[in-house]
Order: C-alpha cells, then structure tokens, then sequence
C-alpha cells in the first residue's frame, strides 16, 4: 500500500519515468533527474525511480530545456536499473 | 525557425565537474543538440541568445568554455554591420520603388475622337492631374465630372489607374445630325453685273436670255414658276450661267517696307524628369521675337516611354528689317502679286482683256488691273416660302 501510492501519484503527476525507443536510432527518456556518466559508447541516467544505462556507439544527447533527453546514435542495448537511491 | 536564424553556437566544454555542468545546463532549460563526450571534452550546440547564460553557468562550475562554431545568417550580417551604404541604399531603393508606384507616369485618353487629346491632358493638369502627381491624393470622381463640365463634348468621362498609369476613358457627345430640307426652292441669281454669255438650265425656269445684261442680284433662273396648267411649282433652280463682265482691281508696292526676317535658328535641349525641366547647356535663349518648336524624345525601356527624355527646342528669331526697293525691284514685286492674284482667282476663268493703269508716287507704284473675265455667274439663293401655319 506505502509503495503504491507514492507510484500511484507520480502517475497522477506524471512524473513516471518514460523511455522510448525508436528503431536503434534515437531513445527518449522523460523525467529524468541528472545524468551520471557520458561518452560516446555509453550512457547513465538517473531518473527518479531508476537508472537508465546505455550502451551504443556515436552517443549524442539533445535536451531541449525540458526534463526529457533525446540519445540519438547507434543504440546496442537499453539497460534498466532499480535506482538505489530514490 | 525563428530560433535558428537567431543563429546556433558549437562549443567545447572542458573540466572536472564535467557532468555537473552539464545537468545544470540540462536543467535550466537550456536547449542543447548535438552533445557529444569524449574523454574529458564535452561539445554541444545552442542558440546565440543562450551563450551568456552558458557562459555563466561555465564559469560558475570552473569549466573551461570556448566556442568553436557560430553557424547561421545572423553571423553572417553582424560582418556587415558597419557598411551603412547597405541600409541607406536600400532605404532609397525602397523609397524610389514607392515613390514610382504611387505617381502618375502616363496618362492615356481614349475614346476620344473630335476632341483633341492635348485639350483632355490640359483639362486634367488644371485639375492637378499631371505628370508627377501623387495618385493616392487624386480624386478620381471629382475630376471626372469636372472633365465633363469643363468640355461639352463630352458625354461621359472615367478615370482609373493601373500601377502608375492613368487611363482616361471618355465618351463624345453623339452629336444631333444637322436636319435641312434636301432641296428647299432657291433661284439662280447674278453673283456680279454682268452680260450673259451662255445659259444651261438643268433646273427651273430661265428668266433672262443670252445677251442679257444683268445686275448682280437679278434672278437669272427661277425656281418658283407656273407650269401650263397654272400650278404654281417650287423647285430648286440648278444651271450653268457664263457671262462677262468686268474687274477691276488695285495692286500697289512701296519702295520702303517693314519685313519679318528670320535669323539663324538656335538649338537648345531640356532634360525633362517628370514635369520638371533642367536646362542641358549653359545660357539662355533671349530674343524680343521668336518662333520656338519643341519636341520631346523620352528614353524607352523595352518599348515603353519612360517619364523622362530630352527635350529638343529650335529657336527662330525675327527681327524687323526695313528694305528699301529700287523701280524696278519694286515693279518686279508688283507683277508678281498680280500674277499670282490671277493664278489664284482666275484658273478657271478667261481672261478676255487686261488693261494696266500705271501710277507712280513718291513713296510707291500702283498698278489699276482691269480685267474683262469671261466665266460662272450663277450664284444659288434659296427662298423661304412661309408655310402659312
């Protein structure tokens, strides 16, 4: 019950974290908190209820002054972790 | 779009709190594409109008920020920023296109055919519609009908204007056609006194035969007459009447007169813009009595006048010459008017005798012609016959 209503209000609010993937192209990510590590092969986000990780080659990041990020690149895989720290 | 002519910045970010510069920059709404890490490099692309703010936020995490890019037209014009000519040339570019458009360049009149175009064009120039004028000031429907009150011949009269040229369109006055009787009665009269010589009568009854004398107004053949059953007829006389009579008339040439003597022509030229006139040439043409021919040779642009041209003007001046003649320049100027007054009045008539009475004065000749002239005297004078009513 505790943990479903935090969840049930980011639902409300939505704030949930959203991933998209398009083709092995381009990954939309809404809602996310701050970005961990970046280069050109790999990714780490940190949403707010999780971690996003991925892995590709010729990572470019275009943020367009909202809390969603757009990776586009050649995307190998889309890694998704319970965050620890909430 | 709007935002990408404001113009796009590549940048290369450099230092330790890498990751956290570029959070904050994520997070402070800042729109940044086209992010790439590589080792301890970080590059991305915003808009011109966020660089201080990026700029700041470098500075505020120790981030070492350098631009490496600027892409967009924008950077291209702030090159130009100092080349005032471009603006000003263009302003006058602009004002010069409008200016042309919004005055009159041409005026064209149709419809017309008894009233002479050039009366049209000055009507409408006292009505301030000319040549240069400012179109949008002009009011059509007042010049319409003043065009119509100023020339009675016209029955109806439009203004309109396409661009810069002014079309006038008018419609003449169908004019009542003249309504006279075909052949109203009229007689054959003696134009002079006179011997008639011969009679054709096409037409009516003759009154006089041949080798009557007559007096300049006798009826010769009448046109009203009663046939043999007492019916009073009305006709219009028509016949041929010769007769001979006499002319006399005086010819005279003073040794001294007063004549109109050109001088040698001067050409001036006028560069016409608009209706303004600028002289091309130095000095003016002074002269107390002159002749002066214009004609105007407007520049063309693939066939189209232009509202400009040179103006070409001949001067002819006169001036008044007193010439003196001897006898007998004197007398030759005298045959010759007599001659030519023959030529003129007498081709077809015979001349049957000329007598010259001479008489010669201090100041002048005189020459008395009498002429014995053998030729037509009818003249047809028409009868008004009340109808009784």
């Amino acid at each position: 019950m505790r943990k479903k209503l935090p969840e049930k209000i980011q639902s409300l609010l939505y704030l949930n974290t959203i991933v998209q993937i398009t083709d092995k192209d381009e990954v939309l990510i809404e809602n996310c908190k701050r970005l961990a590590e970046y280069n050109d092969i790999f990714l780490k986000i940190i949403t707010n209820n999780m971690t996003v990780q991925i892995w590709g080659s010729g990572l470019k990041i275009n943020n367009y002054g909202t809390s969603s990020i757009i990776v586009k690149g050649v995307i190998d895989s889309v890694e998704i972790l319970k965050s620890k720290n909430r | 779009m709007l935002a990408k002519a404001a113009g796009i910045i590549k940048f290369r970010a450099r230092g330790i709190k890498l990751y956290t510069f570029m959070n904050e920059l994520r997070s402070s709404g800042i729109t940044c594409t086209s992010q790439e890490c590589s080792g301890d490099e970080y590059y991305g692309e915003i808009y011109s109008f966020a660089l201080n703010e990026t700029q700041a936020l470098a500075k505020k995490h120790n981030i070492e920020f350098a631009v490496i890019q600027k892409k967009g037209f924008i950077f291209k014009l702030i090159r130009y920023r100092f080349r005032f000519g471009l603006p000003i040339g263009l302003a006058l570019a602009l004002a010069f296109i409008f200016y042309v458009s919004n005055i009159v360049v041409t005026v064209e009149v149709t419809g017309n055919e008894t009233v002479p175009t050039s009366q049209i064009i000055q009507t409408l120039e006292d009505m301030g519609i000319s040549k240069g004028a400012f179109i949008p000031s002009l009011d059509f429907g007042y010049c319409e009908r003043q065009l119509k009150i100023g020339i009675k011949q016209l029955s109806w009269a439009g203004i309109r204007h396409t661009g810069n040229r002014l079309v006038v369109d008018v419609t003449e006055i169908v004019e009542k056609p003249e309504m006279f009787i075909l052949s109203p009665p009229a007689n054959v009269i003696a134009a002079k006194d006179a011997q008639i010589k011969s009679a054709t009568v096409y037409r009516g009854s003759l009154e006089r035969i041949v080798g009557d004398g007559v007096k300049k107004g006798d009826v010769i053949i009448s046109g009203i007459y009663t046939d043999h059953k007492e019916n009073i007829i009305k006709t219009r006389a028509y016949g041929d009447i010769v007769g001979i009579y006499d002319e006399a008339i005086t010819f005279e040439q003073p040794f001294s007169q007063n004549e109109r003597i050109a001088g040698k022509e001067v050409r001036r030229r006028d560069f016409e813009f608009f209706s303004f006139r600028i002289p091309l040439g130095f000095g003016t043409f002074k002269a107390p009595d002159y002749d002066c021919e214009e004609t105007l040779r407007s520049f063309m642009f693939f066939g189209r006048p232009l509202p400009f041209g040179i103006i070409h003007k001949t001067y002819t001046p006169y001036t008044a010459q007193t010439l003196n003649f001897t006898p007998e320049e004197a007398l030759a100027r005298l045959e010759r008017k007599i001659k030519l007054h023959e030529i003129n009045f007498y081709e077809n008539k015979t001349v049957l005798s000329k007598t010259i009475d001479k008489r010669e004065f201090p100041d002048r000749i005189e020459y008395e012609v009498s002429y014995r002239i053998e030729g037509d005297i009818g003249q047809v004078s028409e009868v008004f016959i009340s109808d009784g009513k």
